[in-house]
């Protein structure tokens, strides 16, 4: 915009300083490599690969370790290490293997029942007056589904992602087999 | 320190402190009418499209996919109190509130953005006219003062700023909700229809139309000619819009005030008070402080307009003091009281199971509005008050965010798919305006350029909970009236300020004994003084206001320009 504009010495346009790149390997800092494997493997077991990509394939895992590493409380941190600790303890205790090695419906009836059995836990407590934070898988889960959706492969593969619609339609045709919108 | 060698320099026609909503269309109207006007913006500068640095981010490319960190958060404590202010695609147009520091005696969510373009640039874009019966509502009921003006007296302003602006919505003939000059709507979805017929089919009080809002569908030669273009419907407008579809200072009003070759913007330049001549009996110009080298300058000019904000413009005429105004520019005990907001956070939400063969194309900005039906066509239900709400809504497919149960692969092939078409809604209630609801100055803090903290004293009262049963129940029921499923309603303690729709503490009047400004928006004792944002509410309706502040900006530089000509001012 051409305006002419009063004197004020020159300094940075805003109070924030500019943060850097939105991923950078370099802040993957937070679980140790044992750790990551597990997200890994938790992550995928919750959105697999199919015909489009998985949570692994999106980067699912490294967005979700930066942002409980710079976004979560100590609590919900500590929540999410205690809990990657116990699920695959469990995993083990009851299938007698690691979750990476159960079938998809072993892992699904596993990650099922947990959630079940934690979530019930969690409802008492409610009850009970207590105002309790989400459990482990609810969290992990929720963090799963919010990077991967957000991720580019996972918004612009397994999503329509859009950034310039250019036009309202309030009520397109729904052909079968369309993916959801990203955004 | 004070500098005010080379006053010729520092001496304009007019002033204008703020370049926000209000101050954008003085800036214009001033210009226009061949005045040679200083903005001065207290914040940084915000250049149009370029400095936009995020609007065309997708997720992945800002960090932490937008969520806000705890770091982020901390810094801007009060801010993040929206739930949405504070993202890292965002949060640098909002203040930093380590560095803007203010008091609250009771809870007050100031949200503020201290850049070129204030406000219009991250606003919610909705505009609405007041009806004759909300500028009469004072006067019938015997609340505060009456309004100094009519509807009518300020319909033509409407029509005025709309025709420059770009008003998208419909004309439906509502009498407490007066059609403007609009371009064409943005259609209503399968689900709001579905709403639309059945609260139409029960009720013959209410109505749902499309929302109207600032944003060009069918832009006009005047708009073209600005640089702006149609809504392209990405909805990441809050990040500012490259095609400046939606109406803000930097798309249209500074724009064209730059045009004339009149404008000098100046920001950095935080303004500590108005300068009134004792001798003259008249204001003559501004002191300000710079943000960046903290020197204090002083500037000229025969009128000035203040467009800071309603907190802000009234915390400068608090600090204005001078032999003539001891307590600052008021005589009447009013200056700082009567703060107003809407009270929000109450609605319903649902989803319907039909429609399944059909999805929204777009990211619509607005969606649907229902128009106050309490106390005009209906009476109070489950609790008597005065005044009433409107209701804003949508409904769109659901999406990924939805909670989606299980695990593995049929997991992901729903969390892929479209939800059911849901519709939603959530309440906007008028608020009255109480002498005790108070913006004052600290007489012990300052910030770090040495002015006194505002201090908030304000909650919502008793009517304004009263009215927030009807605001519930009458969700619930439009839903149910429409078969909607799995209706879910909430009902939260409302904190004002939320609203962002800061009204009153410098409110107009037809006697400098009960108002801070006149009829014309001038500062009774110092007619070269205007005061034409949220600060000038009488009253606040239901709509949202920036339309109001924009229709009288217009109405008063006019007048102002008049009163010039005749030797006036």
């Amino acid at each position: 915009m051409a305006m002419s504009v009063g004197s004020s010495v020159a300094v940075p346009e805003s109070a924030f300083a500019r943060i850097g790149e939105a991923f950078n390997p370099a802040d993957l800092t937070f679980f140790r490599p044992a750790q990551q494997a597990q997200v890994a493997i938790l992550a995928e077991a919750i959105i697999p690969k199919s015909d489009t990509p998985g949570a692994i394939e999106a980067g699912v895992p490294g967005w979700i370790e930066i942002i409980v590493k710079d976004c979560l409380d100590p609590i919900d941190q500590n929540i999410i290490t205690e809990g990657l600790a116990t699920i695959m303890k469990r995993c083990a205790k009851d299938y007698g293997n690691g979750l990476d090695k159960l079938s998809a419906e072993k892992q699904v009836a596993f990650l099922t029942a947990y959630d079940e059995e934690t979530g019930a836990a969690r409802n008492e407590l409610i009850k009970a007056g207590k105002e309790p934070r989400k459990t482990f898988l609810q969290q992990f889960k929720e963090l799963t589904k919010f990077c991967f959706v957000n991720s580019e492969i996972g918004a612009t593969q397994a999503f329509n992602f859009t950034l310039i619609p250019g036009k309202w339609v309030p009520d397109m045709p729904l052909e079968p087999g369309m993916k959801a919108y990203s955004m | 320190m004070n500098s005010t060698k080379g006053k010729a320099e520092h001496t304009y026609d007019a002033i204008v402190v703020g370049s926000g909503i209000s101050g954008g269309w003085a800036a214009k109207e001033l210009c226009e009418k061949g005045l040679k006007t200083l903005v001065l913006e207290r914040g940084h500068k915000l250049e149009h499209i370029v400095d936009y640095k995020t609007t065309n981010s997708a997720p992945w490319e800002i960090q932490w996919l937008n969520k806000p960190s705890l770091e982020l958060l901390s810094q801007q404590k009060k801010q993040a109190r929206t739930g949405y202010t504070v993202r890292p695609s965002q949060n640098e147009l909002f203040v930093d509130d380590i560095d803007h520091p203010y008091e609250e005696k009771k809870r007050f969510d100031w949200m503020r953005g201290y850049h070129t373009g204030g406000r219009s640039v991250m606003w919610g874009r909705q505009s609405y006219r007041l009806s004759p019966m909300d500028f009469e509502a004072n006067a019938k009921e015997g609340i505060s003062i009456p309004w100094p003006i009519s509807y009518e007296e300020l319909a033509p302003w409407y029509s005025y700023v709309e025709k420059f602006a770009g008003i998208s919505g419909s004309s439906e003939g509502l009498e407490q909700l007066p059609d403007g000059i609009f371009q064409p709507a943005m259609a209503l979805t399968p689900s709001e229809l579905e709403l639309k017929a059945g609260v139409e089919k029960k009720w013959s009080t209410r109505t749902v139309i499309p929302s109207r809002i600032a944003h060009l569908t069918e832009p006009t030669a005047e708009q073209l000619a600005l640089g702006r273009s149609a809504c392209m419907y990405r909805n990441l407008c809050i990040r500012g819009c490259p095609y400046g579809a939606y109406f803000s200072s930097q798309s249209a009003t500074l724009k064209a005030a730059a045009n004339t070759g009149k404008m000098t913007l100046r920001t950095h330049s935080i303004v500590q008070s108005v300068i009134y001549d004792d001798k003259a009996g008249k204001a003559i110009g501004v002191r300000i402080i710079d943000e960046v080298t903290m020197e204090t300058t002083e500037y000229f000019a025969k009128v000035i307009s203040l467009n800071a904000s309603t907190v802000a413009s009234t915390a400068i005429l608090l600090n204005s003091k001078s032999d003539r105004y001891q307590d600052g520019m008021d005589d009447s005990g009013s200056l700082g009281g009567y703060l107003m907001d809407h009270h929000l956070s109450v609605g319903s939400k649902g989803y319907i199971d039909t429609h399944k063969d059909k999805v929204q194309y777009g990211r619509r900005p607005g969606g649907f509005y229902i128009p106050r039906f309490r106390n005009f066509n209906e009476k109070p239900g489950k609790a008597d008050y005065l005044r009433g709400f409107g209701y804003q809504g949508e409904g769109y497919r659901q999406g990924w965010s939805r909670s989606i149960p299980g695990f593995g692969a049929d997991f992901k092939k729903e969390l892929t798919s479209f939800g059911p078409w849901s519709i939603n809604m959530y309440g906007f209630g008028e608020c009255l305006p109480y002498e005790n609801n108070r913006i004052t100055l600290s007489t012990k803090n300052t910030d770090k350029w040495g002015l006194p903290l505002v201090v908030a004293d304000a909650e919502f009262q008793e009517n304004e909970i009263a009215m927030r049963e009807d605001m519930k129940n009458d969700s619930a029921e439009m839903l149910e009236a429409m078969g909607a499923k799995g209706i879910n309603t909430y009902h939260k303690k409302p904190a004002i300020g939320l609203g962002i729709h800061e009204m009153g503490t410098a409110r107009m009047g037809s006697s400098p004994k009960e108002s801070v400004l006149n009829k014309h928006n001038q500062v009774w004792g110092t007619p070269n003084v205007f005061c034409t944002d949220g600060a000038a509410m009488v009253s606040s309706g239901c709509q949202n206001p920036s339309l109001t502040y924009m229709a009288l900006t217009a109405r008063a530089v006019d007048f102002a320009v008049s009163e010039m000509k005749k030797g006036n001012l």
